[in-house]
Formats: structure tokens, C-alpha cells, sequence
């Protein structure tokens, strides 16, 4: 509330235009950030080199550790930021299986009512997928919240789902490559290359290689 | 919005790649006293309604949110994979501050909240909402708007 006073009263000035910082500090440092750490017990990551099934039952074992919390926090703030996807997050071990497939090279058929192009279909679920995970995580009892870095971090780096995504990002990157080559080296007209993972954390970790 | 300074240093510095419009010398007006002003807002965020049409890629639409939104009613279409919504999964209120506006409002701190507020998507290059923005003006003039609250995150 004192951010959106303090930004009102510019309109008491006599003079302008204004550009002037809010004199607070957010009281989430990258030091408090950090500090936060996940309380389930998450399966381990695995090996990408394990069996496909293997890989594809630690990630449902991870939605659904998540899924109680992320029941009470729509509960509690009586709202999600699900459902882009048109789907509901009880379709997340539909969701996570799909992307496992894709991630794994194979093309299985969407959950039901995906009918848009696969790189738009895939958008939606990945934005409903990090919904659930991080509307979970900050649900989680512990003495802080998770800011923006450290709940990505979190994503990408230390849970099965973010494994995935990198795999299901290589894929899409080597095949807007094929295309583009295959094309003279111009991507062909209506492609767009397919960006899942956020520019900060692109590199995959080294702890997730095989 | 954040300050450049606590911005991942790579976001940053692709902000200051983006070219800056030349839009002439900047028209100033009398601000309304706050306590008799009618206030909108205006984001960037790509929000819009749960049932109202995402937005897409390059999309330099808007969406109208009524001033009777419910939070539970609010979702976020934003293209950008580096766009964190984090602190909109814990806080509307960080990106579309409606019910601190209509606390304000509770208080006399302010006249009024508008009827109507509208979303844009942020990652579109701004030049080319040079139109819907124009339309966005006259519907805040239509809606009886003295102050505009731009939130470009």
C-alpha cells in the first residue's frame, strides 16, 4: 500500500515529468532469497540415461507430493494462475506424462481439448506447470517465501520437471535447426524457434547431466 | 517496476538495448487532487480475464478488467518465458493493484475507482500499439478517467 501512495502523491507535484526510485528496499534480498529451500522430499534427479519409465515415475512422484500443497494454497488465497492450458491441475500426471513423452523424443497424443499448434499447446501447459509448482512452493510451511530467482532456480535446477524441460528444449532446439537447415538456413516461413526455459537459467546444470 | 540495478544483469542490459520512441516534448496537465480523481490502471503484464482470449505472441491488443474483478477471476498471459510471475502468484495486488485502489477509495484517499481497466502484453514491440493505446485514451476519457496509474511490468 505505501508503494502505491508513495506513487499517487507524484501526482501532487507541481512540476515534472518525474522519474524517481521508491526509497525502500524490497526486503527480499538475494541473501533472504536464497536462504529459502524446498521441505518435501522430492525424488532424487535422475540420471537422464535411466529407463524412460523410471524417469517418467519419479517426475508423477514429484507432481504428486506437490499436489497437496498446492491444493491449500488455492484454498487459502482462494485463486491459481492454472488453467491457460484449458486444463485443470487435476490433469497434472496427464500433463507431466505428456511432457516426458515429448521431452523423450516420442509424440504422443495432447490430454483432451488441445487442439492449437503443438508449440502453443506446449507453452500454455509449461505456464500451468510452473503455476503449480510454484503456487506449492510458496504454500510450503517455512519462515520465508521464495522470490522470483530462487524460485526459478528451484524449478529448473533441482526438480524432475525442470530436467524435463530441458530435454523437451533440446528437442525443439534441434528441430528448428533440422528445419532452418533444411530450408537454405532461413527458418521457414510461420517457424518460430520455442523457448521454454528462462534466459537466466539456459544452461542446463552440470548435475543434471548424465 | 524493478530498479535496472536489481534486475539479473542479463535482463538489464537487454533493456538498455531497447530503443527509446522519440514521442516530442511531453505534454504536461494539472494533476487532479487525488481525493476528487476517478483512477485506472494500466498494465503491461498481459492480464486479462480467465475466460477472456490469451494473448499471443506480438499481440498489441488490450483487455478490458472491470473494477469489480475478482482476484479469483484474474490470469496472466504473458508470452515472455523470462517474465516472472512469481510475485503475481502471491499478490495480484504487485502487478494490478485494484483492491488497494478500492481501499483508497474506502478511505477518501482517492474519488474513485474507474469502471474499466486494461492490460496490455509488454513484450510487444510498443510502437506497434500506437492504435490500441489511442482507443484505450478515448475509453478512459468515456469513463470519466482524471488519473492513470501505468504499470509497465
Amino acid at each position: 500500500m505505501d508503494v502505491l501512495r508513495s506513487l499517487l502523491g507524484l501526482f501532487d507535484r507541481e512540476s515534472g515529468p518525474i522519474i524517481e526510485d521508491y526509497p525502500h528496499d524490497s526486503p527480499v534480498t538475494p541473501e533472504s532469497d536464497m536462504a529459502w529451500s524446498c521441505v518435501l522430499p522430492l525424488p532424487p534427479l535422475q540420471a537422464v540415461s535411466k529407463p524412460a519409465e523410471t524417469l517418467q515415475q519419479s517426475l508423477l512422484q514429484e507432481v504428486g507430493l506437490l499436489a497437496p500443497w498446492y491444493s491449500e494454497s488455492v484454498r487459502r488465497m482462494g485463486r491459481t494462475s492454472f488453467g491457460l492450458s484449458g486444463l485443470s491441475a487435476d490433469s497434472m500426471p496427464e500433463i507431466a506424462t505428456y511432457l516426458t513423452g515429448l521431452a523423450a523424443g516420442d509424440n504422443p497424443e495432447p490430454p483432451e481439448g488441445q487442439d492449437e499448434p503443438l508449440p502453443v499447446v506446449v507453452r500454455f501447459m509449461v505456464d500451468d506447470v510452473k503455476s503449480y509448482y510454484m503456487e506449492a512452493a510458496n504454500e510450503q510451511p517455512g519462515a520465508s517465501t521464495p522470490g522470483g530467482v530462487r524460485m526459478w532456480a528451484w524449478f529448473f535446477h533441482e526438480t524432475r520437471m525442470g530436467q524435463v524441460l530441458y530435454d523437451l528444449q533440446d528437442r525443439f532446439t534441434l528441430e528448428y535447426a533440422e528445419k532452418t537447415a533444411a530450408n537454405g538456413g532461413t527458418p521457414p516461413p510461420g517457424s518460430t524457434p520455442v523457448n521454454l526455459i528462462t534466459r537466466r537459467f539456459a544452461k542446463r546444470p552440470e548435475a543434471m547431466a548424465d | 517496476m524493478v530498479r535496472l540495478a536489481d534486475l539479473p544483469p542479463e535482463i538489464a542490459a537487454n533493456l538498455l538495448e531497447v530503443p527509446i520512441q522519440d514521442y516530442g516534448p511531453a505534454p504536461w496537465v494539472s494533476a487532479p487532487d487525488l481525493k476528487n480523481a476517478r483512477v485506472a490502471i494500466i498494465s503491461t503484464a498481459g492480464l486479462h480475464r480467465a475466460d477472456d482470449t490469451k494473448f499471443a505472441r506480438g499481440s498489441a491488443e488490450y483487455r478490458l478488467l472491470p473494477g469489480d474483478l475478482d482476484y479469483a477471476d484474474l490470469a496472466m498471459s504473458h508470452v515472455s518465458v523470462n517474465f516472472d510471475r512469481s510475485g503475481f502468484q502471491q499478490d495480484p495486488n504487485l502487478v494490478f493493484p485494484l483492491e488497494l485502489l478500492r481501499k483508497l477509495e474506502a478511505n477518501g484517499e482517492i474519488g474513485a475507482v474507474a469502471n474499466w481497466h486494461y492490460s496490455f502484453m509488454g513484450a510487444t514491440d510498443p510502437t506497434r500499439m500506437n492504435d490500441t493505446a489511442s482507443q484505450v485514451a478515448r475509453l478512459l476519457k468515456e469513463d470519466g478517467v482524471t488519473a492513470a496509474i501505468l504499470i509497465p511490468v
